[in-house]
């Protein structure tokens, strides 16, 4: 046996039996709070840069206007930081305590309850109150609900990070795995009655439902059995089946 | 129109559905079932703790996956891998409180009836707590991780000859520990004294 092989072994016999204790999911989740931190960094950066060179007193009607102070109005004067959020971010009049752990944040309004599609259990969708970030003040987290036990199984926590997180249209659609199949979850912002996402090429109705805090937002969810799909692009109707927008680029109306 | 995900970034429809939400995560998924033995084992090398190897190896995890755009098409574990170390030296760095007294033997491995195995286990724990953190993230990444000269230098910054001379000061203590002093392996194949 080599040298090396010979330490390696004595190494591994040190080790005691180890397994990592929580799930790839709840490591995804942290990674991605690591890079709405890391958004949320770039936006407040690239804020105070865009405040540097704004003259003030510009102001668009229906803009975010949000201020900041910065090296070149250190004194009393505030001045328009930032004019990319294109509607402006939820008020955040009332919210709780900002968190941006969806999953330790204190709800922000009323739970949403609703069938999830499997037996026996529904999906609950909490609103967390986001902080740091330009244009986006709230997030959703959804989760499985197990309705004899009580106990939630979280599936996906979601916000805007770039442009408004109210402006009209689809925002923070992701497909993840959760009890009993797979799951799109979503929120839109609009008055929609009824949205729809092509699964393998099938549409596949939403579950919809208002959050109460701002009626305009729906939260939605679409749940699925087997393997996770191929999905297409969502659509958005109102109540008269009249298509709504789904959103444009960052920066236009219908940011998201 | 555009969807955005707050894990991925802002990418049109057409992609998200072919590579930006299913996919990624899937891989991903794949990627922690399949390497967070050999992380997770050798976070406990690097640290003799429970908790500090989950919290390490945790850490790694997220930060890999928040750069998953980045790394998934390289490799990926070198990036986990680079995390966990470097985040290890510095964690110990900026937390002293967190250095461990060597009187005290943390948990072997394996409840092993043998005595002597027994002693050479807890001879080389306590060898080991003697070594400085990089070189004990040395022996762990060269001798444990088998990760070769030239990728530890990359992976903690340093020159080859640096790892070289780390492993073999390393090395040298580990001959030479008291822990180990006294002891007489059964073998000559099964010391130390066989490792330059």
């Amino acid at each position: 046996m080599k040298p090396d092989e010979i330490l390696h072994d004595k190494l591994e016999s040190l080790v005691p039996d180890l397994q990592l204790d929580v799930p790839a999911e709840n490591l995804i989740k942290r990674g991605r709070r690591m890079l709405a931190a890391r958004q949320s960094l770039i936006a407040s950066g690239a804020a105070v840069a865009v405040a540097g060179i704004t003259v003030a007193g510009v102001a668009l009607s229906g803009h975010h206007t949000s201020t900041v102070q910065t090296a070149s109005n250190s004194g009393s004067q505030l001045q328009p930081a930032d004019l990319t959020c294109g509607v402006s971010p939820q008020p955040t009049v009332g919210a709780p305590a900002a968190s941006n752990d969806g999953a330790a944040a204190t709800p922000w309004g009323a739970a949403i309850q609703g069938a999830s599609g499997v037996a026996g259990t529904d999906v609950v969708v909490h609103a967390f109150h986001i902080a740091g970030m330009q244009c986006t003040n709230v997030g959703f987290e959804f989760a499985v609900k197990n309705l004899s036990t009580g106990a939630t199984t979280p599936l996906e926590a979601t916000n805007e990070y770039e442009g408004s997180d109210i402006a009209p249209g689809f925002h923070g659609a992701g497909l993840t795995t959760g009890p009993g199949g797979w799951y799109v979850v979503g929120y839109y912002v609009g008055p929609a009655a009824a949205i729809s996402i092509p699964a393998n090429g099938q549409p596949a109705s939403a579950h919809l439902a208002s959050w109460a805090v701002n009626p305009d937002v729906k939260v939605w969810w679409v749940h699925g059995t087997g393997p996770t799909p191929t999905l297409g692009t969502p659509d958005a109707t109102d109540g008269s089946g009249a298509p709504l927008p789904g959103g444009a680029r960052n920066g236009q109306p219908g940011v998201g | 129109m555009e969807i955005k995900d707050a894990r991925r970034g802002n990418l049109p429809a057409s992609e998200r559905v072919l590579v930006g939400v299913t996919e990624p995560v899937d891989e991903f998924t794949a990627f922690v079932a399949a390497s967070s033995a050999r992380l997770l084992r050798a976070a406990w090398l690097l640290t003799f703790d429970r908790d500090d190897a989950q919290d390490l190896t945790q850490l790694a995890f997220a930060k890999t996956f928040a750069a998953w755009q980045r790394v998934r098409r390289d490799d990926a574990e070198s990036y986990a891998r680079r995390v966990l170390v470097n985040s290890y030296i510095d964690w110990w760095r900026r937390a002293p409180w967190r250095e461990r007294s060597t009187a005290q033997v943390p948990e072997a491995g394996v409840i092993d009836d043998h005595a002597r195995q027994t002693d050479e286990r807890t001879a080389l724990t306590v060898a080991l707590e003697e070594l400085t953190r990089r070189e004990r993230t040395v022996v762990v990444l060269r001798y444990y991780l088998d990760v070769s000269e030239a990728d530890v230098a990359d992976q903690l910054n340093v020159s080859a000859g640096t790892v070289k001379s780390t492993a073999s000061k390393a090395l040298a203590k580990l001959r030479r520990s008291t822990a180990l002093a006294g002891f007489q392996p059964p073998t000559r194949d099964l010391a130390l004294e066989d490792i330059s």
